[in-house]
């Protein structure tokens, strides 16, 4: 069954990483969560086919929030970015507590937030960009709904 | 209560603020029902019986807000509706003058535009908490209807309004 965009889900912890507690943040629109594996070439005389080896994965959430001054969980994002501190979210395919959804979770670096207040614009986004945080002492995991339960694979 | 009700209230509010010599013929309405000449020309008395209505058109739903909220657009018509009185149709039945009628015309045009189009298609103004009007989403549709003053010396304008608001989806 596909899923789709409006049902998926993100999270975040507001407990810690080993013993989370997540809350389901809802004001996302626009997400992209992306897996992007860097290569390098692997070519010889044996074949005339380029081939390429997986070097490192690159992973990276794009979309767009909606500005919710006061709500709790745009705060938190936005104070993220404010200090370029961490904040841990889960992006899945559909509910936490639901059989083979899947998706990754890591303490997140809030690379940009960028918000259009020009004129024309109704309704205000910010368009934030996250990637894996490099100066925290976890690492991102792959995630699978398991017994109800999410269950964590660090890359 | 649906904002299909307490949008169009806050409209006539907001019109009755602006216009509160005619306080009492601004009302909301399900519809406006021209069947005859009669049902026209009993919607407004001479002046100063200037009404104004504000009518419910639809309801759609134009994109996802976010993950748990939809965005719909609310769509209401305004009409205005004027007779001009016995001084400006004496004047205007002298022959090879119509200035007097223009010139009531004219001010009607203005006030349609004035006290009706502009203060409802204001980006300050929400109906209801949250609820916005899209840089499109104000028109005058018909400035005036020429056929229904010259067949029965009405002043009929039309405007339509659409109120975009972001409910819960579940």
């Amino acid at each position: 069954m596909s899923a789709r965009g409006v049902l998926q889900k993100a999270y975040r912890n507001t407990g810690n990483f080993n013993t989370p507690t997540w809350k389901e943040v809802p004001l996302f629109n626009e997400l992209t969560v992306g897996l992007t594996w860097g290569t390098g070439p692997v070519n010889s005389r044996e074949s005339q086919a380029e081939r390429e080896a997986p070097a490192l994965a690159k992973l990276d959430v794009q979309g767009n929030v909606r500005m919710a001054l006061g709500d709790a969980d745009y705060e938190a994002i936005r104070a993220a970015a404010l200090t370029a501190g961490s904040i841990d979210m889960m992006f899945l395919t559909g509910a936490h507590n639901t059989n083979n959804e899947v998706g990754f979770r890591a303490e997140w670096l809030a690379k940009s937030l960028n918000q259009d207040q020009g004129t024309s614009v109704a309704h205000t986004y910010d368009a934030l960009q996250f990637t894996p945080h490099g100066l925290v002492n976890t690492f991102p995991q792959s995630v699978v709904v398991t017994n109800n339960v999410p269950v964590f694979t660090t890359f | 209560m649906s904002p299909l009700i307490t949008i169009p209230e806050a409209m006539v509010a907001r019109l009755r603020e602006l216009n509160p010599a005619i306080a009492g013929q601004i009302e909301r309405v399900y519809e406006v029902v021209i069947e005859t000449e009669d049902d026209l020309l009993n919607l407004v008395a001479n002046e100063p019986g200037v009404r104004v209505f504000v009518c419910a058109m639809a309801k759609v739903m134009t994109e996802r807000a976010d993950r748990a909220h939809d965005r719909h657009g609310h769509t209401f018509a305004v009409i205005v509706v004027a007779r001009p009185d016995e001084t400006v149709l004496t004047q205007t039945r002298q022959p090879g003058d119509a200035q007097a009628l223009r010139a009531w015309v004219d001010a009607k045009i203005t006030f349609a535009d004035e006290q009706v189009y502009r203060p409802l298609a204001a980006t300050t103004f929400a109906p209801v908490p949250g609820a916005i009007i899209e840089p499109d989403g104000a028109r005058i549709d018909t400035v005036i209807d020429t056929d229904k003053l010259i067949d029965f010396g009405i002043f009929w304008s039309e405007l339509s309004f659409t109120y975009t608001l972001d409910e819960a989806n579940h």
